[in-house]
This record gives C-alpha cells, structure tokens and sequence, in this order.
C-alpha cells in the first residue's frame, strides 16, 4: 500500500486516528518539558562549585536579648571557635553566609547610573579571617591589609574602601579592560568601593546561583552588627573532619546566654537544599511523564489494537492480495509513525508553550534544548512504534484464508 | 501450468482430525476453463485455499509454473499470489475506504509497477468491465453486479496465470449473475486461465472441464453427471 492509500485509510477513520494523535500530542507535551527541566537540573548540579564544601560550615545564630553586647559577643565567640581542636579558621559574617543568602538580593555596578540593573551579586562582608575561611585563591592582586577592616555596629554606618571580586564578575562588569583598581559600586546607596584583587571563581551564593551566576562574588573587609538578631559565623575546618564538630560548635555557642543557635551545617548541606526545591519539581515531572508514557503506550496498544479488529476482513484482502507479513506490519507501522509525527508536531508546540508557562509564572528554569526536544521525539515515536508493534505482529498473523470464509 | 500430486489438508483439534482433503491429484493447462463444484462441508473451500496459495498443506506437491510451493515462506507466497493469481471472492473483498481506482491500484503497489503502468493497467481493466468512468466512485456507491466487476478488474489489471474465482455470483441475482458469468467467460475466451468453485451445478455447466471435490477426494466429472449436489 501506498502511502497516499494510507493517508486516506487515515482519514476515513477519524476518531481513532485523532485519538492516537492526541496521545502523542500530550506525551511529547509533558515529557518534552520533564526533560528540558531535568536536564537544566542536572546541568546544574554538576557546575563544579570550586569550594571546600566539607570544610566550611555556616553557623547561624540569633541574639534575643537586646542589651547584649554583641560586639564583645562576636569577638568572644571568635576566639573560642577559633580555639576549637581542628579549626583552621573562623570570621563572622556580617551578610551572606556560604551557598545561603540571609539578607535579601545584592547587586553590583560598575557606574552610578540608576537605570542600570547591575548584576547578581553573593556579598561577603567578613571579618579578618574570612578570606582564608573561604578559601579563596586571589590571582591578581593583594590581600587586604589588617587596617582597611571595619567592624562595627551597623548604626556607624561606616564603610570599608576596598573590594575583591570574583573572576567572574570582573570580567561581567570590565569586559574590556582589568577590573583591577576599578571601582565598583554596592549595596542599595551605591556605596564606592575599590576593587584590589580578583579571585579564582567560587560558588558562594544561594540567590546569584539561583540567577544563574553560578560564580559572581564579591569580599568586602567590612562586617556591622546590630542591623537585626542576627550573628553569622563561617568556620572552616581541616579536611575530613567529623561530623561531630558541628555539635562541638553548637554546644559551645549555646553556653552565650541571651541567644539561640539556630543552625551549624556544612556548605555541602546548603548546597544540596539549594538544589532540592528544582530538583523536587524535576522528580514529579518524571513521575507525570512515567505516567503519561505508560498511557499512551497502552493507550496506542488499545487502539491499534481495536483499528486492527475493525479492519479484519480487510488486512485478510491485502494479504490475499499478495501483501506478505512483513508488508502489512511495515503498513501499520508507517500508518502510526505518520500519527505519531503528526503527534509529535502537535506536542512539541504545546511544550513550548507550557514551557514559557512554567519558566514565566513557576520561575522554572527548563528553556528548550533543540537537541533534547530532537531527542524526546524520537523516543516517543520508539515508544508509539513499540506500541504498535504488538497488534500489528497480531494483524500480520491474520491468514489470507480469512477471504474465503462466508460471512 | 498447474499440477497437484497427492495433496493432503488435515485440520486438527485436540479432539478430532478432519481430513479435508485426500490425496488431491490435478493438472490444470493453460487457457482451460474449470468449474470445481461440490456439496457443503465437502472441501470445495480448502482446496481453493490451496490452490490459491491462501494455506498451507500438509502432504504432497504442489507446482505452480514447475516451481514446487511446498516449502515456500510466507513472503514468497504473497509474491506468487500477488503476481499469479487473480482473486475473484464471492463477497467481493473490495476496500470500503479505497475508490476503485485505488482498489485496483493497490495490489500493483505489491509487485512495484511504477505509476504510469499502473495507471494504463487500471483504466484498461476498468474499460474491460465496463465501468471506465466509475475510477473515482467508492464500492459502496455501486451495485452487487459492479462490485464483482471492479473484483474482476483487479484481478485482470495484476495479469495473472490463472483467475481463481470462489462463487463469484454467490451474492449476485440473477440478472447480475449472468453479465458477470459473461463476462468471465469472455476474459477466458481471450486466453486466461479460469478456476471456478461453485455449487451452482448450472454455473458449472459453461466450463470446458468439470471437476467435483466429495469428501476431500477429488474427480473429474462430465457435464452430464452433475447433479445437484448442493445443500
């Protein structure tokens, strides 16, 4: 048969060659976006984050007792972690802690301009101590001198004069010259700040990698206090430390009356909750799309199935005719593979669509891949031909003596 | 052209064996004109089967064209199906959802004519039954008579060896009956091979050789001890 035979045999029976359509249609729908979103997942997950990731620990906790002193507190605190067996360094953090944005979004700007957007910034605002604690690598540059920290409560409202910035972020805000002794603007009154080293790129913050500026970040010699309850430490340990020393820490910060500790974990624990939310949406798409999988290759199974039933006395004629076996499953398959292209149009259109739905209104991040939709399509008809594989086997064994028996 | 030798059909449930057909001997020359007839349950339809390579045998030889089809595979089979026999059913057996155009059309796609043949082999065979003008109209637009002969013009279109016809106005009145019997007749008269199965002892009469299957056994027969043997 033809395949102009086929597309009028197509024709004439609409319902169940739409159906069939359909199916696929919403398959490719679903898993088309499950993919796109996956992958971005994945893709994700694997940026290497080029920090010691079980050697830094987030500590974070919260002063109640507002007549506090929480200068000495912090110092205090300071000289006991750092004290503590297998501890290499500590500093408090006065913004964001490692891969945990505490205080909002942060962006930085190479010109005072406010129609400027600037870009997404992870800002370290640290305490000596803090540069070793991140374990940063400056390859241009120098290091700040022990009298360009300020550390004070944020009512003093003063400020440091110098930045490092990541690698990345130079390059981002001077394309095309040194970001070295240029200045950069932060924080939301666009504070002036010289720009002295740059450093190997890390990932350091939760809302920038959110953003996908997965290393742009920025160490400021500047640490205030008292702007909330807030009291953030980083503390970086020797390799393979124990887990144990988590405890260690809580327990020696809880023995401060007048605050809570809230949490002590590891950057590795921040980074995998960073991912957990995307990843989560990821795993229930795979869930629909295994569903949606099992649907349409039963459903085409069911369909064929009956499309064959129906059509009996007919396939018995063709193979009289002189159609051999394989003629006729090659016929059903070519018949499905034309719905199933048909489908797969269809499908690939409504996954755009429900792609721009998701990334607009769900903040998903899943943008088309050309070769992943390529790829999803061609599964999807494996898995239509598959489907159609079974009843058709069965309509190829249907005798050409079929034709001879009186109806 | 066509010889059987010592063809045996036996068709077997857990409980019974039937033997539809015994030891078939037969040898059809080219340009004969056969009527096969014989009484219901008698194995008229498996030896048409057989012979029209639609089932397999268990027993014996079977030579089409001196090729031995006994051990043939399935896509060889469709081959000489498609390109030897031409089919003449008594339902007809036309594709619904097919115009006759592609009706005829479909079994040439088989055997890889290219189009422009097909096309002068479609409208020759249409012209031929006489419904040249039809090409467009579906089997459902035409009458009982008509179907038979958009059949008929199917099977000629393919050019076979043989025309193999099972009660091929089984469905038909009378009237009807008698153009396509005609007609039948004419296409023989013009060279091709006619096998004829009825049990229409009067059908039976127009062909030169008579053959009559009773239990899975078959003889030749003449014209004048046909008896109504039908049931």
């Amino acid at each position: 048969m033809a395949i102009k035979h086929i597309l009028k045999l197509i024709l004439k029976h609409k319902s169940i060659s739409l159906l069939i359509t359909l199916q696929i249609a919403i398959a490719v729908t679903i898993v088309g976006n499950t993919s796109f979103i996956s992958y971005r997942t994945l893709q994700n997950w694997l940026v290497p984050s080029h920090i010691a990731e079980e050697q830094i620990i987030n500590v974070y906790t919260r002063a109640f007792d507002k007549n506090l002193d929480k200068g000495a507190l912090i110092e205090r605190d300071l000289q006991r972690l750092k004290a503590l067996p297998g501890v290499e360094s500590a500093s408090y953090a006065g913004n964001e802690l490692v891969l945990a944005t505490v205080n909002g979004r942060n962006f930085a700007h190479n010109t005072l301009d406010t129609d400027n957007q600037g870009e997404y910034v992870a800002l370290f605002a640290q305490t000596q101590g803090g540069v070793e604690t991140l374990g940063v690598h400056i390859s241009q540059g120098r290091h700040f001198y022990d009298t360009e920290y300020i550390f004070g409560a944020a009512a003093q409202n003063q400020r440091a004069s110098v930045v490092m910035i990541s690698n990345a972020l130079a390059k981002k805000l001077f394309p095309q010259q040194s970001a070295l002794g240029q200045t950069v603007y932060l924080h939301s009154d666009r504070a002036p700040y010289q720009v002295i080293a740059i450093y190997d790129d890390m990932m350091l913050g939760e809302t920038a990698v959110y953003t996908n500026n997965w290393y742009h970040s920025a160490i400021l010699p500047e640490a205030h206090y008292g702007r909330n309850s807030q009291i953030n430490y980083l503390v970086k340990v020797a390799p393979n430390t124990d887990k144990t020393v988590l405890e260690t820490i809580e327990d020696l910060l809880f023995e401060e009356d007048g605050r809570i500790v809230q949490q002590v974990e590891f950057a590795a624990r921040a980074k995998k909750r960073l991912w957990d939310g995307r990843s989560t949406f990821a795993f229930i798409m795979m869930g629909i799309s295994g569903i949606a999988i099992l649907v349409t290759g039963v459903g085409i199974i069911a369909l064929v199935s009956f499309s064959i039933s129906v059509r009996k006395k007919e396939i018995g004629v063709l193979r009289a005719l002189g159609a051999s076996q394989s003629r006729v499953m090659q016929t059903l398959l070519i018949e499905n593979s034309i719905l199933a292209i048909v489908g797969i149009i269809l499908g690939l259109f409504a996954a755009l669509w429900l792609n721009q739905y998701f990334v607009t209104n769900l903040r998903i991040q899943g943008l088309i891949v050309p070769w992943l939709a390529g790829l999803v399509a061609l599964c999807v008809w494996l898995l239509s031909a598959t489907a159609v594989y079974i009843p058709a086997r069965k309509a190829a064994r249907i005798a050409p003596a079929q034709v001879t028996k009186t109806s | 052209m066509l010889q059987m030798n010592n063809i045996s059909k036996i068709y077997r449930t857990d409980l019974v064996e039937t033997h539809a057909l015994s030891g078939v001997n037969l040898s059809v020359e080219e340009g004969e004109f056969i009527a096969v007839t014989g009484p219901s349950g008698s194995g008229k339809t498996t030896f048409l089967n057989i012979t029209g390579l639609l089932e397999t045998f268990e027993e014996g030889q079977y030579l089409l064209d001196g090729e031995d089809v006994s051990q043939l595979t399935d896509k060889h089979l469709s081959k000489l199906r498609n390109e030897k026999i031409g089919f003449i059913f008594q339902g007809f057996n036309l594709i619904a959802d097919l115009n006759l155009y592609d009706n005829i059309e479909v079994p040439l796609i088989f055997r890889g004519i290219n189009r422009q043949e097909r096309k002068k082999r479609i409208e020759e065979s249409l012209e031929l039954v006489g419904l040249g003008s039809r090409a467009s109209h579906f089997p459902a637009q035409l009458s009982g008579g008509q179907q038979q002969r958009v059949a008929i013009a199917r099977a000629l279109a393919g050019k076979p060896r043989f025309l193999l016809a099972d009660e091929p106005t089984g469905n038909l009145d009378t009237m009807m009956a008698r153009q396509v019997m005609e007609l039948l007749q004419e296409i023989n008269r013009q060279g091709t091979t006619l096998i004829m199965v009825t049990h229409d002892n009067e059908l039976a009469q127009r062909a030169h050789r008579n053959i009559q299957i009773l239990d899975g056994q078959v003889s030749d027969i003449a014209k004048s001890q046909l008896t109504d043997l039908a049931v």
